[in-house]
C-alpha cells in the first residue's frame, strides 16, 4: 500500500511537471559554492561536528562533510551551514543499489 | 533566514551546550522552536550556540531531556548594555549633558551676517541688531521668529528699502535692498498740461512751457493749464509742459458714526504658558492651568529646533493670553459730528493725491437714524489738477 501510494506520487511528478520537492517531501539543497548550503525539509540533525554534519530525511541520510562548520540558523525544517564544504552525500537506508 | 541584527534588540546570550549526544538538544529545540543560532563544535561532545534572552527560560526543560548541561559564556544586546549603563550613571549624565550643551550651542546665535548694505547702513542695522538681542551667544529659541524681526528691522531702518532675515543654522543673515535715488525721468514727449477734473485755480507753478490759465479761473475737465509751446508766434518750439496747478475741487461726503462705540481693550492682566510639543503630544512645562479671562485676545508663538540643520521633531509654543476689557463709549449728537469730521478728512483725503490738503468743510446736514448720525459735508480739497497729453503731431 505504501509503495502503491509512492509509486502514484512518483507518476504524477512526472507526469504533471509538479516540483518533486513538494510532491514527495524531499529536501530541496541550495549550495552557494562551497560556503553555504541550504537544506529545507529535513528531519534533524543526526550528527554535527567541525567537519562532518548528518541530517535525517524522510528516506535515508544527508552527509555534509568539510571543515569548520557553524550552523547559523536552524528552524524545525530548515537549515543554514557555513564552512567549507567538500562533499555533500545521500545515504539510503533500506534500499541500495538506487541514487 | 531571519536578519540576525534585530536580535542585538531583544539580547541574546553564548552558551555551551555538553553532553552525550549534543545533537539531541539541538533538534530538541528546534521541535519547541526555541531559536538557536551560530552553533559550532567547542570540544568532542561541546557545542556552542547563541540563544534568545526570552528563550532562555524555556531552554532548562530541554536540557533535561537531551541530557546536556548547560554554561552561559558572553551576554549580548540592549537589555545587558540599558544594564550597565544604568550601574555607570557617571558615563551616562556625561553624554546627556555633552548631547545638552551640543544642542545649546546649535541652537546659539554665532554669526550676524549683514549683505548688500553700505557701511553707514550696516552700522546701524548692526546697532538696532543688537538692541533687538541678537548677538553671539544669545540662545535663538529666546529670540522672536525671523519674520517679527524682519519687521521690526525694516521699520527702525528708513535707509532701506527691503531687509530679508533668514536664519542659517546658527547666522542671522540679513540681506538689504538699499533705497536708491530715483532715475533720472526720461526724456519726455512734448505736451501740454490739461485738467483732469472740473476745478477753480488757486496756484500754479510751471517749470517749462507757457501757463494758460490764471489764479481763480474756473476750468472743465479737459481745458488747456499750460501749454508746451514755447516761443514767438511762428517760431515755436514744442516742449514737454511741466508744473503743478492746484485747483479747487468741491467734493461732497457722507459719513456715518454710531452714537455708541464698542472698544476692546488691554487691561493688562496677562497668563503665559510654556509647552513643548512632541509629535502630537504637548507637555507644558512651565504657567499651569487654565486662566481663561471672561474676554480675552490669544496668542502663540511656536518656535522649531534645529540641531546640525536637522529639524529636531519638537517644537516649543509660548501662549499668551490677555485679559480685554469690552467698554462702550456713547457720542452726544455734537461729538459725533466732530467725530464724523475728522473721520471724513480722512476719508476724503484717501481720494485725492497725496499732495492733496482740505482747505475747508462745511457741515451740510447732520440726521439721527437708528442710533446712528449720518453727517453731510461738503469739502473744498486743493489738489494737483494737471495731467499730461502729448501734442499730436500735425495739431
Amino acid at each position: 500500500m505504501k509503495k502503491m501510494r509512492r509509486w502514484v506520487k512518483q507518476w504524477m511528478t512526472e507526469r504533471m511537471e509538479l516540483p518533486a520537492d513538494v510532491m514527495m517531501n524531499l529536501p530541496r539543497i541550495t549550495m552557494v559554492g562551497h560556503l553555504h548550503i541550504y537544506i529545507e525539509n529535513h528531519r534533524g540533525v543526526l550528527r554535527f561536528s567541525r567537519d562532518e554534519m548528518r541530517l535525517r530525511l524522510d528516506d535515508g541520510q544527508l552527509l555534509i562533510r568539510g571543515s569548520g562548520f557553524v550552523i547559523k540558523t536552524i528552524l524545525p525544517e530548515e537549515i543554514l551551514l557555513e564552512g567549507k564544504i567538500i562533499s555533500v552525500q545521500y545515504v539510503f537506508e533500506n534500499e541500495t543499489g538506487r541514487g | 533566514m531571519k536578519n540576525m541584527w534585530i536580535n542585538t534588540f531583544s539580547g541574546y546570550v553564548r552558551v555551551k551546550v555538553e553532553g552525550t549526544y549534543p545533537e539531541l538538544f539541538i533538534n530538541r529545540c528546534g521541535e519547541r522552536k526555541i531559536m538557536i543560532w551560530d552553533i559550532r563544535q567547542a570540544g568532542e561532545k561541546t557545542y556552542i550556540c547563541s540563544v534568545l534572552l526570552d528563550d532562555v527560560k524555556r531552554l532548562r526543560p530541554v536540557c533535561r531531556e537531551a541530557g546536556c548541561k548547560i554554561r552561559f559564556l558572553e551576554r549580548h544586546g540592549a537589555p545587558f548594555v540599558i544594564r550597565k549603563m544604568l550601574i555607570r550613571t557617571g558615563f551616562v549624565t556625561g553624554a546627556a549633558v555633552f548631547i545638552a550643551i551640543m544642542f545649546m550651542l546649535a541652537n546659539m546665535v554665532w554669526n550676524v551676517e549683514i549683505e548688500g548694505a553700505s557701511p553707514a547702513v550696516e552700522h546701524e542695522i548692526r546697532q538696532k541688531v543688537d538692541e533687538l538681542g541678537i548677538k553671539t551667544g544669545q540662545l535663538q529659541f529666546r529670540l522672536p521668529p525671523p519674520e517679527i524681526i524682519q519687521q521690526q528691522i525694516s521699520d527702525q531702518i528708513p535707509a532701506a528699502t527691503w531687509i530679508g532675515v533668514t536664519v542659517r543654522g546658527t547666522t542671522y543673515h540679513f540681506q538689504v535692498v538699499e533705497k536708491e535715488l530715483a532715475e533720472k525721468e526720461p526724456a519726455q514727449a512734448p505736451g501740454h498740461l490739461v485738467a483732469d477734473r472740473k476745478a477753480v485755480i488757486k496756484r500754479l507753478f510751471v517749470e517749462d512751457g507757457s501757463a494758460v490759465v490764471q489764479a481763480n479761473d474756473v476750468v472743465e475737465k479737459g481745458d488747456l493749464l499750460v501749454a508746451g509751446l514755447i516761443g514767438k508766434e511762428g517760431k515755436q518750439q514744442r516742449v514737454p509742459a511741466k508744473g503743478e496747478v492746484f485747483g479747487e475741487i468741491w467734493y461732497k461726503a457722507q459719513v456715518t458714526v454710531p452714537l455708541e462705540q464698542k472698544f476692546q481693550a488691554v487691561t493688562g492682566e496677562t497668563h503665559t504658558a510654556h509647552k513643548l510639543n512632541i509629535g502630537n503630544w504637548t507637555v507644558p512645562f512651565w504657567g499651569f492651568g487654565t486662566h481663561d479671562f471672561k474676554s480675552q485676545k490669544h496668542e502663540s508663538h511656536v518656535r522649531e529646533f534645529n540641531i546640525m540643520g536637522y529639524r529636531l521633531p519638537f517644537t516649543y509654543t509660548k501662549e499668551t493670553n490677555r485679559e480685554t476689557n469690552a467698554s462702550e463709549r456713547a457720542f452726544t449728537k455734537e461729538e459725533a459730528v466732530t467725530e464724523a469730521l475728522e473721520k471724513g478728512r480722512v476719508e476724503v483725503l484717501e481720494q485725492f493725491s497725496s499732495k492733496a490738503e482740505i482747505s475747508g468743510e462745511k457741515v451740510l446736514h447732520e440726521e439721527q437714524v437708528n442710533g446712528k448720525v449720518i453727517v453731510t459735508i461738503h469739502y473744498r480739497v486743493i489738489d494737483d489738477i494737471a495731467r499730461k497729453q502729448p501734442i499730436i503731431q500735425g495739431d
